[in-house]
């Protein structure tokens, strides 16, 4: 199993945020793109980047950021965060051909559309699932659908996706350990890679979710508070 | 046609075999999971799955490798998966033990600056059964390959080029995960179940 650090941008500076909100910062860097190349350095296989600006609809957008990454990155990179659009996906994927497109709100709301992108971009389409109470959260997380997991699966069955990122909200940025059970039925329900995130801070979590057939999992906030060491990781895992 | 065949899929005891056996039922089959030692069995043909390393796969394919040799020389349908597709050489630098000895050579590490080789990567050359997957993107997880070999179908290029699919009479194996590569990965289980209506 693969470990994806996260990347999460806001205003232009790297950070980790408690609980999605941009008061609580639990680490903050104005050095993106060195924060970046360090990962690879580490010997990360991919990275993952989120335009917090853009997710929440701030006005303000880190997209000459993310370009800079993924020219420099010598690993793909899968960004997310407010993609809504056509437009933007083509933008930040035609220029750079290992990297992919995390899409969530569209994604539930909008199938044609989803079928049409996929279309158009054949595996390289993630399409995030976010879990709260038990259903599919779109809308930065504010808005709930009343999709369970399993009709979410079966509404993604049969597209060319690059792959499903699963977060449990409840535990994201709480390090409170990944969800397996949700994690086990996706994995089971898609023929496609299955990568979790949300509370993943420790080996076990890690080593439990490779067990249940993960293919990735994306860690932030362990990384940057020193809770989870990124080569230790690597090694404890086949 | 009208029942569903039945593959046996070896557990190595390693590794989550979950995704692979669910693949091969949305595919139309039929799935028993037998433990390595349990060799080809009477199902309809034999799954290699593609978790662990060479050496224990090996090992504990060893006592019915003979029987499973002679299984698919009278035409059971086999398919390997990554590793599983490694098992179809003589042996692998990766560890002791022989494998099946259907493709001729030893699997060896590839030669690119990072490993495992893992994400999406292009198929190339591709031609019967799988010429549909030319260009397509399948999803790899590995750090040795088969070498070079005349039954190969589809390439792919990480630090260097090497067999994606080997394909050859009632054979046929993916160095990448077919069960993680959505619509590409349906086109080798696809040519997997004709195999076993072929083979009937």
């Amino acid at each position: 199993m693969n470990v994806i650090p996260a990347i999460d941008l806001y205003d232009g500076h790297a950070v980790q945020l408690r609980g999605g909100n941009p008061d609580q910062r639990i680490w903050d860097s104005d050095e993106p793109v060195e924060e970046a190349r360090r990962w690879w350095e580490l010997g990360a296989d991919a990275l993952h980047i989120v335009d917090l600006d853009r997710a929440l609809s701030s006005g303000r957008d880190n997209d000459d950021l993310v370009h800079d990454i993924v020219d420099e990155s010598p690993v793909p990179v899968e960004i997310g965060g407010g993609l809504r659009g056509a437009r933007p996906i083509r933008d930040l994927l035609d220029p750079h051909p290992t990297a992919k497109a995390i899409v969530a709100t569209r994604a539930w709301k909008d199938r044609p559309w989803l079928d049409h992108i996929c279309e158009e971009f054949p595996g390289r389409i993630l399409v995030g699932l976010e879990l709260k109470h038990g259903t599919i959260a779109v809308e930065g997380w504010t808005e709930r659908t009343k999709l369970t997991l399993e009709e979410g699966l079966h509404r993604l069955d049969g597209q060319d996706l690059g792959g499903v990122l699963l977060t449990d909200i409840d535990r994201e940025g709480k390090m409170m350990g990944p969800n397996i059970d949700t994690a086990e039925t996706a994995v089971e329900e898609l023929d496609v890679p299955i990568i979790a995130s949300g509370g993943i801070s420790t080996i076990e979590h890690l080593q439990d979710l490779e067990a249940a057939g993960v293919d990735a999992a994306v860690v932030g906030t362990a990384l940057y508070t020193g809770d989870l060491d990124f080569e230790d990781a690597q090694e404890a895992l086949a | 046609m009208s029942e569903r065949p039945t593959v046996r899929l070896l557990d190595y005891g390693v590794g989550n075999i979950h995704s692979l056996t669910k693949a091969l039922q949305r595919a139309g089959l039929d799935v028993e999971l037998a433990p390595a030692t349990d060799g080809a069995g009477e199902a309809d043909g034999l799954v290699l799955p593609g978790v662990g390393a060479f050496g224990p796969a090996a090992q504990a394919l060893a006592p019915v490798r003979d029987e499973i040799r002679d299984a698919v020389a009278d035409g059971l349908p086999l398919l390997g998966v990554c590793l599983g597709m490694q098992l179809f050489a003589e042996g692998s630098v990766e560890g002791e033990g022989r494998g099946l000895g259907l493709v001729d050579g030893k699997v060896g590490p590839l030669d690119a600056d990072r490993l495992p080789h893992i994400g999406w990567n292009t198929i190339e050359h591709a031609r019967d059964p799988v010429e549909a997957l030319d260009d397509r993107h399948v999803y790899y997880v590995h750090s040795y390959a088969l070498p070079d070999n005349p039954h190969t179908v589809a390439e792919t290029t990480y630090g260097q080029t090497f067999p994606a699919i080997v394909a050859f009479d009632n054979v046929i194996g993916a160095q990448f995960h077919p069960e993680k590569s959505s619509q590409a990965g349906r086109v080798v289980l696809d040519a997997y179940a004709n195999l076993l209506e072929a083979y009937r």
